[in-house]
């Protein structure tokens, strides 16, 4: 990407951060327009490696924690983000020179660059999550040993909150329950840390993936056949691995089900193609998290599934799954610090009570090729 | 007693006459004139003489039109609209903020914030001082007798009651001829696409008054003393003095008007849609006398709105004529995303290019049928359409409040909008329910939309 974030560089970004939120991370046309708008009035973002910036230098990755289809009824300016920051300086004790990703799937892609574009600050090209995760602790940054505290977290009418408390898990706890508080959505910032420790606990060249992938995929005009070209090149030609197409047909059942706030449930997909006769069951809790026919594995969080509309190639979020959809699965190898033992402890199958342990697509698809005896399905 | 229907596309005006017995007993087509009456008039003229009826044996008059759609597109005839928004933030995303500058201009687009609105739970935030803010705000800008107002409130899918506090203001400051358009009896969940919906509602309001006062005027002269009743996006047919307030509704109803044609004169309640137009086709699936709506992710105009539409896929064949194994192949494809996984639905083929189709179409799990009448099938599905009252709310349960309540709040409201509509009440029943959590919204919001149908007279056949 070039050193600065243009406004048509924002439809690519928010087109990318879909493919990485897996399912979740939720969308929002808003905070697109908002992002735009910001930088046409204040001017191109100032985007830069953290590798490439003084150690020194404290940063902070700023994200909405709560509802999105809160969000996307009572709105948010954009303000809200700027006093997250400022309050975090204030309670901390910090200048924060430079902004950062929390997590690079969904809306949460743009709010940084929102909040840079309004600040004046630098973007650095990092996140915590290398996709979208649904909590706070479920980052890098947490499970390379950086605290979450202090929080600060605001709401559309100014009105803060500020958590301080040693451990990360519950960090998320009282702000999860706080943000019901402060009326269903809020700004955070949280994580600040110097730029030592992000070259060493985040996750780099994010915001330039879900850029270049997005125009990728814009450039593939709708036609699904060329989306999932976009997708093998970009991810193959980067750290996460090559995707792989799971299955095509049609969706046949699903089940969403709210509990303790969460969308839980499942979806089955009917083959169709040269996938007929298959059948693929996705389970889901606000982002797809586990795909298996029958009782075999077959990818596995925290590893990325797409579920991609037959359509125009885009993934379609969990709350607007159909059933009837025609769809492709597409499963993509995590980033490796993702995959790495410290990060799975927090976003492990084991961690949502859905498998002992983790094992790469890439192992599961070499299990499932030798199966097939030599079946190599076509294309991809 | 007969029923007149009527059609009228950007080409084509078409009329049918329809018996108490649901026999066409005429029809008749005839270009459309640019102003849409004269054409009106001469059809009308045209069937009562071939039927040999006299103007007092008709009983209902039901029109359906796609002229909103075309004011919107060219930007003709918009009444200039003042948006008041209610809610907690300051300077976020303006209402119509994507729509191009020409549209902008032709409704003179004049914009406030308030403080007001709801929390998801239906809490009020307080309005303060919106009142004194607002008289301020019309001092300020030029109000013309013309101009339409769009109200829109945090969360008031919720609780209207900020939208209906700011519209007595209104009409207290403004006057009580002043048309009003609150959001929450328009759309959903979804702030920005809901004010959007209001805004262009708003907009129509003139064109249809227009259009109403010379349909009124029209039959008056043609001796016709029937009721005026519209055609709306979701399958069914409104009132006129309904559609008055609801012109935005009336947008995409000729879709549904086709398919409701199709199924009654193939005698098919439940089936998969596919009208073959010159260039385009149309596909969709038509379940217990109605269409599939969506309300998500739809634009008119350019514009992202929040509105009840039938889901539709579209077909366009460019300038390709013939029927190829392509052509066969997506229609296919369109079709089986609306079939059910087992037991697939029969195939209704309408349309005047549905002949080249079918003798080719092969389908081996389900009826494959078509029906004749095919220029009229939007007019005759006018005809016979019943009155609807939709809902289509959010609802917080609590100890007091649980779901059979809200359920029940839900029902009285649809039965009470079908009558607004034109329904005779004793004719009016439940159709539909449909109750979903919302997404990501702790567990007490819950979604709830009721349809109420009901006939125009009491014990008429017409349905």
């Amino acid at each position: 990407m070039n050193s600065v974030i243009q406004e048509r560089d924002i439809p690519s970004l928010a087109c990318g951060a879909r493919y990485l939120g897996s399912g979740g991370g939720g969308n929002s046309y808003l905070l697109q327009l908002l992002t735009m708008r910001a930088i046409r009035d204040c001017g191109p973002v100032p985007f830069v490696s953290a590798l490439a910036m003084d150690e020194g230098t404290w940063s902070a990755p700023v994200a909405i924690m709560g509802s999105p289809s809160i969000l996307n009824e009572k709105i948010l300016t954009g303000v809200e983000l700027l006093q997250a920051v400022q309050i975090l300086e204030e309670q901390a004790g910090i200048r924060i020179d430079a902004l950062m990703g929390l997590e690079i799937g969904g809306l949460n892609a743009l709010t940084p660059v929102l909040a840079a574009a309004l600040s004046g600050r630098p973007l650095l090209d990092s996140d915590g999550m290398g996709r979208a995760f649904t909590e706070l602790q479920m980052t890098t940054f947490h499970a390379f040993g950086v605290s979450a505290s202090p929080l600060v977290m605001v709401n559309e009418q100014g009105r803060w909150e500020h958590i301080a408390t040693p451990s990360n898990w519950d960090v998320e706890w009282i702000a999860r329950r706080k943000v019901i508080d402060l009326g269903g959505w809020a700004t955070i910032a949280s994580y600040p840390m110097k730029l030592q420790q992000v070259k060493e606990v985040g996750i780099h060249q994010s915001f330039s993936l879900a850029k270049r992938l997005g125009d990728s995929v814009i450039a593939a005009k709708e036609d699904i056949h060329q989306v999932m070209k976009a997708l093998v090149q970009i991810f193959s030609h980067s750290l996460y691995g090559r995707p792989a197409k799971l299955i095509e047909g049609k969706v046949v059942e699903l089940e969403r089900r709210i509990t303790g706030g969460m969308m839980n449930g499942m979806l089955v997909i009917e083959g169709e193609g040269e996938h007929i006769g298959e059948q693929l069951e996705v389970v889901f809790q606000n982002e797809f998290l586990l795909a298996k026919q029958g009782d075999r594995l077959i990818a596995t969080v925290p590893d990325l599934l797409c579920v991609l509309d037959v359509d125009n190639g885009f993934p379609i979020v969990v709350e607007e799954m159909e059933n009837h959809k025609k769809v492709w699965v597409v499963a993509i190898p995590a980033h490796p610090l993702i995959r790495h033992s410290k990060m799975l402890q927090t976003v492990g199958p084991k961690r949502y009570g859905l498998a002992k342990e983790f094992i790469p697509l890439e192992q599961l698809r070499q299990s499932d090729d030798r199966e097939a005896e030599g079946h190599v399905s076509a294309g991809y | 007693m007969y029923r007149l229907g009527i059609d009228v596309d950007g080409v084509n005006t078409y009329c049918v006459v329809v018996s108490q017995n649901l026999q066409v007993i005429c029809k008749a087509q005839l270009p459309t004139t640019d102003d849409v009456l004269t054409g009106i008039e001469q059809i009308v003229r045209h069937v009562l003489q071939h039927a040999g009826l006299h103007p007092s044996q008709i009983k209902a008059v039901i029109i359906g039109t796609s002229q909103g759609y075309k004011a919107l597109l060219d930007h003709q005839n918009l009444a200039g609209v003042i948006t008041i928004r209610l809610g907690t933030s300051k300077g976020s995303i303006p209402p119509l903020y994507e729509a191009d500058q020409s549209l902008q201009q032709a409704i003179r687009l004049r914009y406030v914030e308030l403080p007001g609105g709801h929390m998801v739970d239906g809490t009020p935030y307080p309005m303060e001082n919106s009142r004194s803010l607002l008289e301020q705000f019309l001092r300020g800008v030029s109000v013309n007798p013309d101009d339409a107002f769009a109200i829109a409130s945090t969360f008031s899918p919720m609780n209207g009651d900020h939208e209906r506090q700011v519209a007595a203001w209104i009409k207290q400051l403004c006057g009580t001829h002043v048309s009003l358009t609150m959001s929450h009896e328009i759309g959903n969940i979804g702030f920005l696409e809901r004010e959007n919906t209001a805004v262009l509602n708003a907009a129509l309001a003139r064109s249809m008054r227009q259009t109403l006062c010379g349909l009124t005027e029209l039959f008056q002269c043609l001796g016709v003393s029937a009721g005026i009743f519209l055609t709306q996006n979701n399958g069914s047919v409104m009132s006129h003095t309904y559609a008055l307030r609801y012109p935005i509704r009336t947008l995409c109803s000729r879709a549904c008007n086709s398919f409701r044609g199709a199924a009654f004169l193939a005698g098919r309640n439940d089936c998969v849609m596919v009208n073959v137009e010159e260039n385009l086709t149309h596909i969709g699936i038509w379940k217990k006398g109605f269409p599939k709506l969506i309300g998500v992710g739809r634009k008119i105009a350019g514009i992202p709105v929040n509105l009840q539409m039938p889901e539709i896929s579209t077909l366009d064949w460019g300038a390709k004529r013939e029927v190829d194994d392509d052509a066969l192949d997506r229609i296919y494809q369109a079709i089986q995303r609306y079939q059910p996984r087992f037991e697939p639905l029969p195939i209704l083929f309408t349309g005047e290019g549905s002949e080249k189709v079918v003798p080719l179409f092969k389908y081996p799990w389900a009826d494959v049928v078509q029906t004749d009448h095919t220029a009229y099938v939007s007019a005759i599905g006018a005809c016979i359409a019943p009155i609807s009252g939709h809902v289509d709310r959010m609802y917080w349960l609590n100890e007091n409040n649980g779901r059979d309540e809200a359920i029940a709040l839900a029902k009285e409201e649809a039965v009470k909008e079908a009558v607004l509509a034109g329904a005779n009440p004793e004719t009016v029943n439940i159709q539909a329910i449909e109750a979903a959590p919302l997404s990501y919204i702790p567990c007490q919001a819950l979604r709830i939309q009721v349809r109420a149908t009901g006939l125009i007279e009491p014990n008429g056949p017409f349905r």
